[in-house]
């Protein structure tokens, strides 16, 4: 009989959110700004189909994730639904998702920490690594703990973001009318482009999924932390495009794109000077903890891979104090270091979220099959319409209309996923050919 | 097959399922429950599978995963409906299946299908003999001929006041008792009224020590 090894249960609603705020938020704040580049006037539309998509995620992953128990999120709706390989398939490509946030969280904290404070004779890189490392060693420690941080995270940042830089500038009153707002006369660079960044703004979400096998009531609580996720979405999303597009002319966003909600805070009335700083800190840390949340959903995944016997045994190993996957942790740590050192990502995160795109796809599809099928109970049922669940209805469309655009988009970048998923098939056909030769030699 | 350690439990619809969900969950199985609609919503709080009861009983989600069950536990109200998920778990490999059963006739079936029953009439019975320190007696037979005897020494027992030396003697068999928890072998030591008495020997002496 083989040692026994299994995740401490220790996650409530709150928690799992938590962890994956800062993944999703993040994502948001760093696309805002080119969204809005790309679509012009239509920005404020762009940003309604990438909040209907992130709904229809949030709410299909609720909807599945009521039904799964344990760690393994898409991997385990897909191999339930359709099978082991396509499960492989869209965690595989989920994974490189999550290193890469690792890499690109960790870095951009620090660049906009050092920009800030004008620091230029550290690295990023350093600084970068160091971070890294720490959040190693606390998903090292332990989910409960890790979760802890990540709350202290999401009051900083409803503090920040929620209270100060939207309310403020709503009560404020310098919103203009919707839906073009003061941008009338601003023309579409690329509204492609921007809907290929739209589909990408909120990736993240999946996490949830991931961290059924360390919530205590994970058939209530994944929904519910799935529906916070996409209630807070809405309301931060909106209002911020609202915003952006009322104080900010598109000639000052065109100078700095990938920093639209420090544009907002440096034209807020009265309080820029206190709420600027703030918002360079908020985004620091809200990266920081979207790295976390790689972590977290890069070894879960891997520990349920491994499970499976479909990546090598390792990998499953808990470390015999925290009772984390250590070994999976080093990995994303090892990986997350090699796309750091360089110090430039940009190339890596052109494909970024496309693998993401394609798990969610294969996740709503792996509901419509389960919920047709009516065997697994779950904490929440959509309606249906005609025996199909009104959020596979709608998350098989928009996840499959986002995908199509990104690949439009990023067509001559899809060969680093190839290689990703070269080296994935690689794994997986020794692991399968590895299995059928103990069967055979008993 | 996965590393992941898999137990079923087709409901009690009690508190009694939801005390073995505790029990297995926390020993690091992933708990599936096999329930009806009715019942199911009683399971949300808890981290399991939940598996509607098919028409063919057993559905195809939980068919996929039976080759990773190791435990399964058929303990709903319905002795036909434990005998006969019982039955298919068996046949799908799942080793160990432990059936709630009230009738003699039901544990002979459960065994004849590779089953372990619990018999809740008999449980409820030898309950009461401990409880009670009724007139009890029991043969099991070991190995053809060699079998073993226990039982509750009452006040109108043939055995009060012998010693252990001299039963062991008059019919060729080992004898121990326990009193208060406690093995008591000495050859010299006298059979009182409380004791357990327990016996190993050919089983037609045993016999004999019975009718005497």
């Amino acid at each position: 009989m083989s040692k026994r090894e299994w995740l401490r249960r220790e996650l409530g609603t709150i928690d799992m959110y938590s962890l994956v705020h800062a993944d999703f938020q993040s994502t948001f704040y760093l696309t805002l700004g080119f969204i809005a580049l790309y679509s012009g006037r239509e920005a404020f539309f762009i940003v309604i189909y990438a909040v209907a998509l992130m709904i229809a995620i949030a709410i299909a992953y609720g909807e599945i994730g009521s039904r799964f128990p344990e760690a393994g999120g898409s991997f385990l709706y897909a191999k339930h639904a359709i099978g082991g390989g396509l499960g492989f398939l869209s965690s595989w490509l989920l994974m490189i998702d999550q290193a890469i946030m690792v890499s690109y969280g960790t870095l951009d904290a620090s660049n906009y920490v050092l920009t800030y404070l004008g620091v230029s004779h550290i690295p990023p890189q350093i600084l970068a690594i160091a971070l890294s490392l720490m959040l190693y060693i606390l998903t090292l420690i332990g989910i409960r703990e890790s979760a802890k941080v990540a709350l202290g995270i999401v009051i900083i940042d409803f503090t920040v973001i929620g209270a100060l830089l939207i309310s403020f500038n709503i009560i404020a009153g310098t919103v203009a009318e919707p839906p073009h707002y003061r941008w009338e006369g601003v023309e579409p660079m690329d509204l492609l482009v921007a809907l290929s960044l739209a589909s990408r703004g909120f990736t993240g979400v999946d996490a949830i999924g991931q961290l059924a096998g360390e919530a205590r009531k994970p058939l209530v609580q994944v929904p519910r932390a799935a529906f916070l996720t996409a209630t807070i979405g809405v309301l931060y999303s909106l209002p911020l495009t609202a915003i952006l597009m009322s104080r900010i002319s598109y000639e000052e966003l065109v100078e700095e794109p990938s920093l639209a909600l420090l544009l907002i805070a440096r034209e807020t009335p009265y309080i820029s000077w206190f709420v600027e700083p703030l918002v360079v800190l908020n985004i620091a840390v809200i990266m920081l903890i979207a790295s976390l949340a790689g972590y977290i959903s890069f070894s879960r995944l891997a520990y349920i891979l491994s499970h499976e016997n479909l990546v090598p045994e390792p990998m499953v190993r808990l470390h015999p104090r925290f009772r984390t996957p250590y070994i999976s942790l080093t990995i994303v740590l090892i990986i997350s270091l090699l796309f750091i050192l360089p110090g430039e990502i940009s190339f890596i995160l052109e494909v970024y979220a496309i693998g993401s795109l394609f798990n969610y796809l294969v996740v709503s599809i792996s509901l419509l099959m389960i919920s047709r099928k009516g065997e697994l109970y779950g904490g929440f049922t959509s309606p249906r319409v005609r025996g199909i669940p009104l959020t596979a209805l709608f998350g098989i469309p928009l996840t499959f209309v986002g995908l199509v655009f990104n690949i439009i988009v990023k067509w001559s970048f899809l060969w680093i996923l190839g290689l990703w998923l070269l080296l994935g098939l690689i794994i997986y056909m020794r692991r399968r050919e590895s299995k059928g030769f103990r069967l055979h030699s008993g | 097959m996965g590393l992941t350690r898999r137990a079923l439990i087709l409901c009690s619809g009690d508190e009694s399922s939801d005390h073995l969900i505790d029990l297995l969950v926390n020993n690091g199985y992933i708990v599936h429950i096999l329930t009806n609609k009715n019942d199911a919503e009683k399971y949300l709080g808890k981290p399991v599978y939940i598996h509607l009861l098919a028409d063919e009983l057993i559905g195809e989600d939980l068919e996929s995963v039976l080759g990773e069950v190791e435990l399964a536990v058929a303990m709903s109200p319905n002795e036909d409906l434990n005998l006969s998920v019982g039955k298919i778990l068996r046949s799908r490999g799942v080793p160990i299946v432990l059936a709630i059963v009230r009738s003699s006739e039901a544990e002979k079936k459960a065994e004849s299908d590779g089953m372990i029953p619990i018999n809740v009439a008999r449980k409820i019975f030898e309950e009461l003999v401990r409880i009670l320190k009724l007139r009890f007696t029991k043969i099991v037979l070991l190995e053809s001929p060699v079998a073993v005897l226990s039982l509750h020494v009452t006040s109108d027992s043939r055995l009060l006041g012998k010693t252990l030396k001299e039963v062991e003697s008059e019919y060729g068999v080992g004898v121990t008792i326990i009193r208060g928890g406690n093995t008591i072998t000495d050859p010299e030591q006298e059979i009182q009224q409380g004791d357990m008495f327990i016996a190993v020997g050919i089983i037609d002496k045993l016999r004999e020590l019975l009718v005497q």
